[in-house]
């Protein structure tokens, strides 16, 4: 394989793996609150819609369509986030409620406002222009970082934002807390509740923006099943990334691997089904959670990773 | 001296309950007052009141002179209460460090500002002799550490008042003793402390009042120096006890249980019993004492077949029962009576039913091919209920409608009417009440006077001194001492559950 | 005695009351959701109220899988195991049928190979349903995810299979589908209901709900789903193995739901299509829960569900008010179930006193 198709493959997965990481740095912040979110998908659907919803109603601007996005998606995971703390609804079917919500609701606007069914283009669009990093677009191999969109720098400094907010700051301290133990949280003075809506919102804002950047930038139309499971498999990734902002992202990024491959072999005209090739994030993902629940079972056995092995029984 | 809190007229009702009752009690800056009583007496909702779990229905709380109407624990501490839970209020995986700042974290350019932290705090650990390492996480440290971080945690908030519920359930002899220094050291700087406990020795020892509640009513109101335990304890149960317990003469028949050499890991994977050798005969009880955390929960998984011994061997009535499932173990003879009642004894969403024919579901004649004869199987229950007296009108209605004592009282119907040979009860008296303690201590020594083997393992030291014919201290892992009936008292035992002596050689051989 | 039975049956009519107020809700919800957006505000209601009488096959060819599917949740939900991957076992057995059917030879018996297929079916649904129970069993992996990743494995397995091994090798055909099986392997449809495609399928709905009911409330079997469902631990210790019953569970619903895949593909559609299945396993999720995982309640709650989606396709059909104000309608039911708020712990009043002694606690 030549350089170019190296560079390329990877600059294909940096694309591939930009809404996963957007969802899964939402997801995890959910994660370390307690809030088990698996309705990425939901919001993601409901973003992708309010982005291309935007676009056509400002004459075209992807800039409106993707901050509506983060607005719209913000707006609609605070229904998740109403049911989970104050009507202590079960978070599970909860998210999938709005998983299933987000689909009714699409559906149903894109026939009622745009009188289509199944997907639909707006008018106008002005696609944003990628952005060249000097330097780094020069050298082989690296420059696949160039050339990105802002969502793609936007998501990675979120990275360490996220990172930095998580492990250094105050809110943070009070996120683990809360996911830790609400009942010991509470008696230091942190309301759960409310750290549970600022997760949940800052979720559907970057899972907003993940649909968003499949709508908008990935391509230039909304179609029903544009997600296409990725909500889960953002999921998968945060668990196997320990819902820690940096592995999660990295794991990721093997996601977007797996997906420019299928690309790649797609574009060699190999005689693989494009169904099969569908496939491998998923297989993937599952044999990602397999190698994580089976490590964490080590853990738990004490075969790997007890470094203080002083431990007191208690 | 000021008065630093005072609870006036304080009423609480819960449907259907009324959990206290027109209470009043105060206590003085650099004074420590003593709040007694049994199990759901009222104690802990009056302090989850001053510390803002939970809102008086009726009356006034004065902090300092101060009428305060505290709305949360956020509030109570802003105005410098600080509460050590029973169960302690720790996030295991985060470090010490963090759970200490949690709620109060100062901060520089808005990022958590450590060094300023561990400043604050290894100040207050010199001040009180409370040392611990900052770093490590909260799952690692033993429960008198996690204790003492819970004291740093108020200490660091700068609490004037302290509220201790049952700091000392947990706690080796010696490290109530260190516990109790604390304190003083406290009340030397004027802090107001409310020590909750149901142990007079200690009660006694450190308060300067006492207050006694019963069924959420006060019942008595003394200086310290005018109290002693008789009339305290009559107090506390609103008539006499008798804490004796009548028993049969000693006479150990055959071996019936036999634990040789048994190693077995923990859940974490680490070694929680390293060679536990013991004996159980017909018509004795054995009691483990022992700090809690010490591998009594793995010697009981292990003996009752949930947990696999990495090495060693478990023989029942003769019989090696190592490789048995826990099924077979139980057809032949053992019940077990488990420490978790509500985790591990019962399924409270399950109906009373559900829950008391574990035992016998599958047997004739109350199931064929599969298939539940219903009828036996209501039969069986309603009489279980009856002869064990568990409250209801019914044994379709869910358990969790039962109070504690009821609960315990399904879990003795259940295990006994399996009629075993040997009989595991593991902390048979937590939670209940003193009467419920009576009746149960009277079971379980029937047990033993009809010629059955009892293993009881029980964090309680009196319990364990008041039932066992021969006591065994675990430490770590392993036994480190063996006492008879009479031979011990708290305090020699104490010494050896901290480890810090052990009787030498192999340990427990008869 | 009379007494017992009298309270038994109020607080059984209570549980359904709340259901039904919660039907009500999700209704007018949707009502006004229609009269804000513009259209006829009634469209869904008169829809129900169609199929519940005039077009009751519709409703009957819907309610079939969606009992089924209601059937299959509610298996694991019990033993509290969150198996979402029905689809993909409804998949993997209308794969499975489809194939057995297209090697049937048109010369056996009919009754023969459609028992052959079902059998096939119920197989490769169980056998799918136990990659997410081994790696639970085995590996402690959460049956919530794996079963969520497993649906899209196998919805591109159907995808593949129709535009490779199973295509149809007509010219000219613009779907993805297999050919038309030989009648021989068709499930029969109702004949008076003719000519909707409601089928005897139902029949099959009907004895598996009494199977289950059965198996839940009178055997060794069921008391054991129970008891691992309320407390894992507890199971541990009276000697039942948590581990089997996941297993038996998970292998059990995996069976119905192939059952619900060979249905689609031998009486509704007649070949394999590849986005057959429009969620019918997640629509279960929603029919048990409403029914309180109680299999006689997920019939009567799978015929409302039928009903609504039936209606839903009607009303398309005569107005212009799109289909998926039902998904909407069933989405709200399912976040309010979701809700404690909605379904307070029934307790007996009298029960109140026995509890004071526990005051303090």
């Amino acid at each position: 394989m030549s350089i170019a198709v190296i560079t390329d493959t990877l600059a294909s997965m940096i694309r591939m793996a930009t809404p996963l990481m957007l969802m899964a740095l939402g997801g995890l912040l959910c994660q370390r609150a307690g809030v088990f979110n698996i309705a990425l998908e939901g919001f993601s659907l409901v973003g992708a819609f309010a982005a291309i919803a935007v676009v056509q109603f400002t004459g075209g601007s992807v800039w409106a369509g993707l901050l509506g996005a983060m607005v719209i998606g913000a707006v609609y995971s605070s229904l998740y986030a109403l049911f989970v703390t104050k009507f202590k609804a079960d978070n599970i079917i909860a998210s999938i409620a709005m998983n299933m919500l987000g689909a009714g609701l699409t559906s149903y606007l894109l026939r009622t406002i745009f009188n289509v069914q199944g997907a639909y283009s707006p008018d106008e669009i002005h696609k944003l222009s990628m952005i060249k990093i000097p330097i780094i677009k020069d050298i082989p191999i690296l420059s696949c970082l160039s050339g990105q969109s802002i969502v793609t720098y936007f998501a990675i400094i979120m990275v360490v934002v996220i990172y930095v907010v998580l492990f250094k700051t105050k809110i943070g301290l009070s996120i683990c807390a809360v996911g830790e133990s609400e009942v010991a949280a509470k008696t230091a003075g942190i309301k759960p509740n409310l750290i549970k809506w600022q997760v949940v919102l800052m979720s559907g804002a970057l899972c907003g923006l993940a649909g968003a950047y499949l709508s908008t930038i990935s391509v230039s139309q909304f179609s029903e099943d544009m997600i296409q499971g990725r909500g889960f498999n953002a999921f998968t990734a945060f668990v196997f990334g320990n819902a820690h902002p940096v592995f999660a992202s990295l794991v990721t990024l093997l996601f977007g691997f797996a997906d420019a491959i299928g690309i790649r072999i797609e574009l060699l005209g190999m005689n693989i089904s494009p169904s099969i090739i569908k496939m491998f994030p998923f297989v993937f993902a599952i044999i990602a959670l397999m190698i994580s629940s089976y490590t964490s079972k080590l853990k738990k056995l004490g075969v790997i990773g007890n470094k203080k092995k002083k431990e007191k029984t208690a | 001296m000021a008065v630093a809190v005072e609870m006036l007229n304080i009423s609480k009702f819960y449907p259907g309950v009324i959990a206290n009752d027109n209470v009043s009690l105060s206590v003085n800056e650099g004074e420590i007052l003593g709040l007694i009583g049994e199990n759901g007496a009222g104690k802990s909702t009056m302090m989850n009141m001053l510390y803002g779990m939970t809102q008086p229905d009726e009356g006034v709380i004065k902090l300092f002179g101060k009428e305060v109407h505290i709305q949360s624990p956020n509030m109570a501490i802003k105005l410098g209460i600080g509460m050590v839970h029973q169960h302690f209020m720790l996030m295991p995986n985060l470090s010490v460090l963090q759970n200490i700042i949690l709620g109060n974290t100062p901060t520089k350019h808005g990022l958590i500002d450590v060094k300023q932290a561990k400043n604050k705090i290894e100040e207050i650990m010199e001040t009180y002799d409370l040392p611990i390492s900052l770093d490590e996480k909260i799952y690692q440290l033993s429960v008198g550490e996690k204790q003492r971080v819970e004291i740093i945690k108020a200490l660091y908030r700068e609490a004037k008042v302290l509220i201790l519920d049952e700091p000392t359930a947990v706690l080796t002899p010696q490290e109530t003793d260190k516990l109790l220094d604390v304190l003083r050291e406290l009340k030397k700087r004027g802090c107001a402390i409310i020590f909750i406990t149901h142990k007079l020795r200690e009660v006694m020892a450190i308060t300067d009042e006492i207050v006694v509640m019963r069924k959420g009513v006060v019942t008595g109101s003394l200086s310290t120096s005018e109290a002693n335990t008789g009339g305290l304890s009559d107090m506390i149960v609103g008539r006499k006890v008798d804490l004796e317990i009548p028993r049969g003469e000693y006479q150990p028949g055959e071996t019936v249980l036999n634990v040789e050499n048994i190693h077995a890991l923990n859940q974490r994977g680490l070694p929680a019993l390293n060679g536990v050798n013991l004996k159980v005969a017909r018509g004795e009880i054995v009691g483990i004492a022992g700090v809690e955390g010490n591998g009594q929960a793995e010697l009981i998984e292990v003996i009752s077949g949930m947990l696999r011994p990495t090495e060693g061997k478990v023989i029942l009535k003769g019989e090696d029962v190592t490789n048995k499932d826990v099924r077979q173990r139980r057809e032949d003879g053992l019940s077990h009576i488990p420490e978790d009642r509500l985790g591990m004894g019962t399924a409270v969403n399950c109906s009373i039913r559900d829950n008391l024919i574990l035992n016998r579901y599958y047997q004739r004649p109350y199931c064929k091919n599969g298939i539940l004869d219903n009828k036996k199987l209501h039969q069986l229950s309603e009489e279980l209920c009856k002869d064990f007296g568990v409250k209801t009108p019914d044994s379709t209605y869910k358990l969790g409608t039962l109070s504690g004592g009821n609960m315990q009282k399904v879990v003795f119907a259940r295990e006994m009417d399996a009629n075993p040979d040997f009989l595991i009860a593991a902390q048979p008296t937590r939670g209940v009440d003193i009467g419920a303690i009576e009746s149960i201590h009277h079971k379980i020594m029937e047990v033993r006077d009809s010629n059955r083997g009892v293993l009881l393992v029980s964090a309680e030291l009196d319990e364990i001194l008041s039932l066992s014919d021969r006591i065994l201290v675990m430490y770590e892992g392993e036994i480190v001492a063996e006492f008879k009936r009479g031979e011990a008292d708290e305090r020699t035992m104490g010494t050896y559950m901290t480890g810090a002596k052990r009787q030498g050689g192999e340990n427990n051989e008869e | 005695m009379k007494n017992k039975n009298d309270s038994k049956i109020m607080s059984a009519a209570r549980v359904v009351g709340k259901q039904i107020s919660l039907i009500v809700l999700a209704l007018l919800f949707a009502t006004v959701f229609l009269a804000v957006s513009g259209y006829e505000p009634f469209a869904i209601l008169n829809g129900i109220t169609e199929s519940l009488t005039v077009d009751i096959a519709g409703t009957i060819r819907w309610a079939t899988p969606l009992i089924l599917s209601g059937l299959a949740i509610c298996v694991t939900y019990k033993a509290e195991v969150f198996n979402l991957g029905v689809d993909g076992q409804i998949y993997m057995g209308a794969a499975a049928a489809t194939a057995v059917a297209v090697i049937m030879p048109e010369s056996m018996n009919h009754g023969v190979s459609v028992v052959v297929i079902f059998l096939t079916a119920m197989a490769a649904g169980a056998a799918f349903a136990m990659i997410p129970a081994l790696m639970k069993v085995y590996l402690g992996t959460d049956v919530i995810v794996s079963t969520l990743l497993l649906n899209f494995v196998a919805e591109l397995f159907i995808e593949y299979l129709v535009t490779g091994p199973l295509k149809s090798p007509e010219e000219n055909m613009n779907m993805n589908a297999s050919k038309v099986l030989n009648e021989n392997t068709w499930l029969p449809r109702i004949s008076f209901l003719e000519p909707s495609s409601a089928n005897i399928g139902i029949y099959i709905a009907i004895v598996l709900m009494l199977f289950l009911t059965f198996v839940f409330f009178r055997t060794a079997f069921g008391h054991e789903i129970r008891i691992v469902g309320a407390n894992p631990v507890l199971a541990r210790y009276a000697g039942i193995k948590p581990k089997k019953t996941i297993l038996q569970v998970m292998g059990l619903s995996g069976a119905i739901g192939g059952i619900v895949g060979a249905i689609e593909v031998t009486a509704v559609q007649h070949r394999l299509l590849a986005a057959f299945n429009p969620d019918f396993g997640f629509d279960g999720i929603v029919v048990s829960l409403l029914a309180n995982n109680n299999p006689i309640g997920v019939l009567f709650s799978g015929i409302f569900f039928g009903a609504l989606k039936n209606g839903g396709i009607n009303m398309e059909r005569i107005t212009d008010v799109p289909s998926a104000i039902t998904d909407i309608v069933t989405a709200i039911i399912f976040i309010i179930i979701s809700a404690k708020f909605i379904l307070p712990k029934i307790r007996n009043p009298k029960m109140k006193k026995v509890r004071s002694s526990e005051g303090g606690k």
